[in-house]
């Protein structure tokens, strides 16, 4: 049973549902702010707050540098 | 070694049960969201994504089986073929794409791929981050890595 469902899960990949490419960040984000703010904590406590914060700061960091990008390829495509 | 075979247990051993769970969760969850995208056959092996499989030796407790579990699945995709090893591309053309054809199944392309790639990779390092993170514990006393204790400006003044 458990080795079934497995196999459904991992041995035939799984279709990403349509435009959900770009929200597959949102996850990964978390996840990664948990980690990096759970190697600052001494408790669990002390997680949550540090952590929305930390994920609010990488999703609008990497905001701002996909729009500076796309100002970048906007204006060689305008001017160049 | 404990969290490199599975994530949060070094934590756990050294009695923060807490941060175990989270960070078993912040590691696993994007490891087997990965896998599921990516599918094992591709994602777990040396041949065909060998960076990928040194990122993701992190955490090396899921992904050393699950490169057994690849190799597996492509001896039985070479067996119902009647092939011995895996065709070069610069062989005959009909064999290789009777193998692609059947491999194609198990494979996942654009996005899921990238999608795979970047989770699974991620994934195995931040259990690096873990990892090392345990070791700081297990040496200080349980203080984190990056860990600062808010103390007055004065007292930093005069430690320098």
């Amino acid at each position: 049973m458990i080795g079934a469902v497995l196999g459904w899960l991992f041995v035939e990949p799984v279709k990403l549902p349509p435009g959900a490419r770009m929200w597959m960040l949102l996850p990964l984000v978390a996840c990664v702010a948990t980690v990096y703010r759970a190697t600052r904590a001494r408790r669990p406590g002390e997680m949550p707050r540090a952590t929305l914060i930390t994920f609010v700061n990488i999703i609008v960091g990497m905001v701002l540098i996909a729009a500076a990008f796309y100002g970048v390829h906007w204006a060689v495509r305008r001017f160049w | 070694m404990l969290t490199w075979i599975l994530p949060g247990a070094g934590h756990w051993l050294l009695g923060h049960r807490g941060l175990a769970g989270v960070c078993f969760l912040a590691v696993s969850l994007p490891y087997w969201t990965g896998l599921a995208f990516g599918g094992i056959l591709d994602s777990v092996n040396t041949w065909t994504n060998r960076w990928l499989f040194l990122a993701e030796l992190g955490v090396g407790g899921y992904t050393v089986p699950c490169h057994f579990i690849s190799q597996q699945i492509e001896r039985r995709v070479l067996k119902d073929l009647g092939l011995t090893a895996p065709p070069e591309p610069s062989g005959p053309q009909e064999v290789y794409s009777r193998y692609l054809n059947h491999r194609a199944r198990y494979m996942s392309f654009y996005p899921e791929s990238d999608v795979a790639t970047i989770y699974l990779a991620t994934a195995g390092l931040l259990n690096l981050l873990v990892i090392l993170d345990a070791i700081s514990r297990a040496t200080t006393g349980g203080l984190p890595t990056f860990y600062r204790e808010s103390q007055p400006a004065a007292s930093w003044e005069s430690r320098s």
